[in-house]
């Protein structure tokens, strides 16, 4: 993947199986995106949808019901925008990814959305995070592999997106 | 009546509007194993509108104590933040400080 910016918009380009995986992931996200919290595997909805916060804040059923809806709504927000990517990237080919400026934030969230549900439909933890070697990464079942794969790829974009769009918040770690 | 009830309406409406406006609801983000350093950061200075600097302490504060207490707002804006910062992907709670 080659990313780069001119003016207010950011090119990511991607090789053929790059494209096919991030056009998996938008068809992904755009069907999770579209079911109710209520509806959604539990183990994911306990992330995207933690009502941790709600409990610490004590608010009622009715409240709580509210801030679900609210956190979807945030959600449903960007499916035209998921379309628009996915549509970019429907041949299948080597392709670039073209996007605004003004809505890399929401590329960014979507992606580390996927990161956070496939991390959380894999039981993938610290332990499996931290795994840096193909022969640690062998003794993970092949589902678990292929979604610790996916997790770090879609970092490495997001990754690309801050250094683009926030140079300062990518360069954190320089005084 | 009328005269009776009114002190303790104002007395209650009082203590509601100096709820309201007490900033002692507590934000706080906890560490998670897969959101990226570098992305906790982002979101703190878009979000909070930090310096790179207090971003990074409080993203460094997360990583390694587990947790950091990123604002201390009234109700309404601490509400505010954590749809924002929990809409970004990050676990965040909200809670009534002392």
């Amino acid at each position: 993947m080659l990313s780069s910016r001119h003016k207010d918009t950011l090119t990511l380009g991607l090789s053929s199986f790059e494209s096919r995986i991030l056009r998996r992931v938008f068809t992904s996200i755009i069907q999770n995106y579209k079911i109710k919290p209520s509806q959604l595997d539990p183990k994911v909805a306990a992330v995207w949808y933690s009502t941790r916060g709600c409990e610490t804040a004590k608010m009622s059923a009715d409240e709580t019901r509210d801030w679900l809806e609210t956190l979807h709504g945030y959600k449903s927000a960007n499916l035209e925008l998921l379309e628009q990517w996915n549509k970019q990237l429907a041949q299948g080919k080597a392709a670039q990814l073209k996007v605004q400026l003004a809505q890399a934030a929401q590329l960014m969230i979507v992606l580390n959305d996927h990161r956070l549900f496939k991390a959380a439909r894999h039981d993938i933890d610290q332990a499996q995070m931290d795994m840096h070697s193909l022969a640690d990464m062998a003794t993970l079942k092949p589902a678990q592999q292929a979604a610790l794969y996916e997790i770090h790829f879609l970092a490495w974009i997001v990754e690309e997106l801050v250094g683009l769009i926030s140079p300062d918040a990518a360069n954190w770690m320089e005084k | 009546m009328a005269t009776e009830t009114l002190p303790a309406t104002i007395e209650i409406t009082r203590g509601k509007i100096e709820e309201a406006f007490e900033k002692n609801w507590s934000v706080i983000v906890w560490n998670d194993p897969i959101n990226l350093m570098t992305y906790v950061v982002f979101v703190f200075m878009k979000v909070l509108a930090f310096t790179k600097e207090k971003a990074t302490k409080h993203m460094l504060e997360v990583h390694q104590l587990g947790k950091s207490v990123v604002a201390v707002e009234t109700r309404e804006k601490a509400e505010l933040y954590y749809q924002r910062i929990q809409s970004h992907g990050l676990t965040v709670t909200i809670e009534q400080t002392d």
